[in-house]
């Protein structure tokens, strides 16, 4: 078996995200000094559908260029796939004891394949949109691109997440044979990759990376560019529900 | 920290949803793309997207973790503050980057533009109108080629620095001269008349101009409209205080709420698309309007549609036709103008590459003319050239601060094209 970062990983997490609340907080703190009410009425029963719309089909951007609609979709999808995977192994594995049918199914039985899939897919789709967008920023000639010095670290940073979460994978393959990853067809080519360098401690290496830049991510959100994650669908959505 | 940085800005009246639009924008570039005044200075620090950086920094600076009036303002004692700040190499913005973000942020006509096509939906015209507003209440603004507007406006209600009595000169004028068979009415009492034409400051003092005021007035006489003007009594709708984010705005515009209310009129038309924006769009968020606002495009429609007014006489001109922004992307009345083009015989119209929502702007407005005249001369040329690249005869518009820009840009340009507005169309094809 591999090495599991036990406590150190729950005390990270924990500063990560309460670095995350205090720069929410500190946002919300600003949005609440808004008094006046603005020319538009907000039709709440409108805002479920239009949130939903804005949020999974961002069809302001898709009206602009279909070319980087299908980068920021990309990332978008591939990130969201990624991190409700990641939230569903994170419940299963804590709250879950280990003879559990659920935690049997996808460790031991047909749903390790529906996670191999999944993560191949969600991470892959991550992949291509991140190398996309870099791209664009590093070689394209468009007008609109920033001569930003947060874009290129932010892209690269999601960059490395997504390339040793692949890494992980790889390693773990190396490190537990016996463990089936049949479907799991990208970890296979990582794993056949890193087999030179498979071992407990490059395994511990590259997690504590993946775990870093990780909660790292989390913890810059909201002092960054990033918010718009968060921001742009809900503006976009509140302007969609107050059209008259 | 400079006596400037000092100033605190009230971000009360950017509203919650303002206030999120910053931190919802990301940067993406399509507003830099679009803009028309980038268009012609394309100095970053223009693009809407900088602007709203510009705007983010100053307000974290003051709102913000760090800031003192931040969310933990009080348990963070000001040593420790300090110590953070340094911890982070924090700058706060210098003197000279809210100068910039000043300029910046008037060097704009607020055609909203931007808004049309952010992927986020922000509404930059409100988060410009009412940054506007924040500056110049912590002293920040306008700027001084502004102040003259304002004097004028605060002397003699009107923008032009013409005096008050001089207001109605252009229907007497029309009179002697026989463009029109009687002056307009003027109203003195309630229920004297259904419908109110406001004129506006333009077409009453601008002797260039008037021609609009007195086609308003000769389409509203041939379709048999009880109408009657203010006279002397009309006042600036305060369309520019709004725009420059003067706060004497309230004042005028709940003053001519009332008046207009105490009229007891059906109908409030204007030949302006800024007087039309300001009545229809502004007013109504300090006051009810007890009447419908419509532009003179609107009404014309209606009363073709009516068969009170019958366009008959042929022109044979090719046109193509230029959205005013206010009247356009602020209050999307995009189609009146073309049905009212459309109607009358012998006109063709020819839409220019950018159009509708997406029509450049001339510049004319948001205070950009008075606070950057170079600026918006670059503007309207351009937009003279995108009506020449049709290879219509004429170049229409339903706006006289329009009219009045392009037709600049048209002597600028030495261009073949005959600015004209659209009222004069009109009564070129009902005149008998």
């Amino acid at each position: 078996m591999y090495y599991t970062p036990g406590i150190w990983f729950y005390i990270a997490a924990t500063i990560s995200l309460m670095l995350m609340g205090l720069g929410l907080y500190s946002r919300v703190h600003i949005w609440r000094q808004g008094k006046n009410p603005g020319p538009k009425r907000l039709q709440l029963a409108r805002l479920p559908r239009a949130l939903l719309r804005q949020v999974f089909v961002q069809p302001g951007l898709r009206e602009l260029s279909i070319l980087r609609w299908t980068i920021h979709m990309a990332i978008f999808v591939g990130f969201a796939g990624l991190f409700v995977q990641t939230s569903f192994l994170f419940l299963i594995d804590d709250f879950l004891s280990a003879d559990s049918a659920l935690v049997s199914f996808f460790y031991h039985g047909a749903g390790q394949a529906l996670l191999d899939i999944w993560g191949d897919l969600f991470g892959l789709l991550l992949l291509t949109g991140l190398v996309a967008a870099l791209a664009r920023r590093l070689f394209g000639s468009d007008p609109r691109i920033e001569g930003s010095e947060q874009d290129i670290p932010t892209l690269l940073l999601l960059l490395l997440i997504s390339l040793s979460g692949f890494m992980l994978e790889g390693l773990r393959i190396n490190l537990d044979p016996g463990r089936g990853s049949g479907f799991s067809y990208i970890g296979l080519i990582s794993a056949h990759t890193l087999a030179p360098l498979a071992g407990a401690l490059f395994y511990k290496l590259i997690l504590w990376l993946h775990i870093a830049l990780s909660l790292f991510f989390i913890a810059y959100l909201p002092f960054s560019k990033l918010l718009h994650i968060l921001t742009a669908p809900l503006l976009a959505a509140f302007e969609e529900a107050s059209k008259p | 920290m400079t006596e400037q940085k000092k100033k605190s800005l009230d971000i009360s009246r950017l509203g919650s949803r303002g206030l999120m639009a910053l931190d919802a924008c990301m940067h993406c570039g399509e507003c830099k793309v679009w803009c028309p005044v980038v268009a012609e200075d394309p100095r970053e620090q223009l693009t809407p997207r900088s602007k709203a950086k510009a705007l983010t920094r100053i307000i974290d600076d003051q709102y913000g973790i760090l800031g003192d009036q931040g969310p933990v303002a009080g348990l963070l004692g000001p040593k420790v503050k300090d110590k953070l700040r340094a911890i982070l190499r924090y700058s706060p913005p210098s003197a000279s980057e809210i100068e910039t973000f000043k300029e910046s942020l008037f060097e704009c006509s607020t055609c909203g533009q931007c808004a049309v096509v952010c992927p986020a939906g922000i509404d930059t015209v409100e988060l410009w109108e009412t940054s506007r507003r924040a500056m110049v209440d912590a002293g920040l603004g306008p700027l001084d080629n502004h102040q003259h507007l304002v004097t004028s406006i605060l002397k003699d209600d009107n923008p032009w620095q013409q005096p008050r009595s001089g207001r109605s000169k252009w229907a007497r004028k029309a009179k002697r001269a026989k463009e029109i068979q009687a002056a307009p009415t003027e109203i003195k009492s309630p229920g004297q008349v259904p419908v109110l034409y406001f004129v506006g400051c333009t077409a009453s003092y601008d002797a260039n101009i008037r021609e609009v005021a007195v086609n308003t007035v000769n389409i509203l006489n041939a379709a048999g409209v009880e109408f009657g003007i203010l006279g002397n009594k009309e006042r600036c709708c305060a369309s520019i205080m709004r725009r420059i984010g003067m706060s004497m705005f309230e004042e005028y515009a709940i003053q001519n709420i009332e008046a207009f209310n105490e009229l007891g009129i059906q109908t409030l038309v204007t030949s302006c698309a800024g007087c039309f924006k300001t009545i229809s769009s502004d007013y109504p968020r300090l006051g009810k309007l007890n009447f419908e606002v419509l532009h003179i495009t609107q009404l014309i429609t209606r009363l073709i549609d009516q068969g009170k007014l019958v366009p008959k006489i042929p022109q044979d001109i090719e046109v193509t036709y230029h959205d005013p922004c206010h009247l356009g992307r602020a209050t999307r009345v995009y189609d009146a103008p073309r049905q009212v083009l459309e109607s009358l015989p012998g006109v063709r119209l020819i839409e220019m590459e950018r159009t509708g929502e997406y029509a450049r702007c001339c510049g004319a407005g948001g205070g950009l003319k008075a606070g950057f005249a170079d600026v918006q001369h670059k503007l309207s040329n351009t937009r003279v050239t995108d009506a020449e690249a049709t290879g219509a005869t004429d170049f229409v518009t339903a706006c006289p601060f329009c009219y009045q820009s392009l037709k600049e840009g048209i002597v600028r340009q030495e261009s073949r094209l005959r600015m004209r507005e659209i009222t004069e169309l009109v009564v070129q094809s009902i005149k008998s």
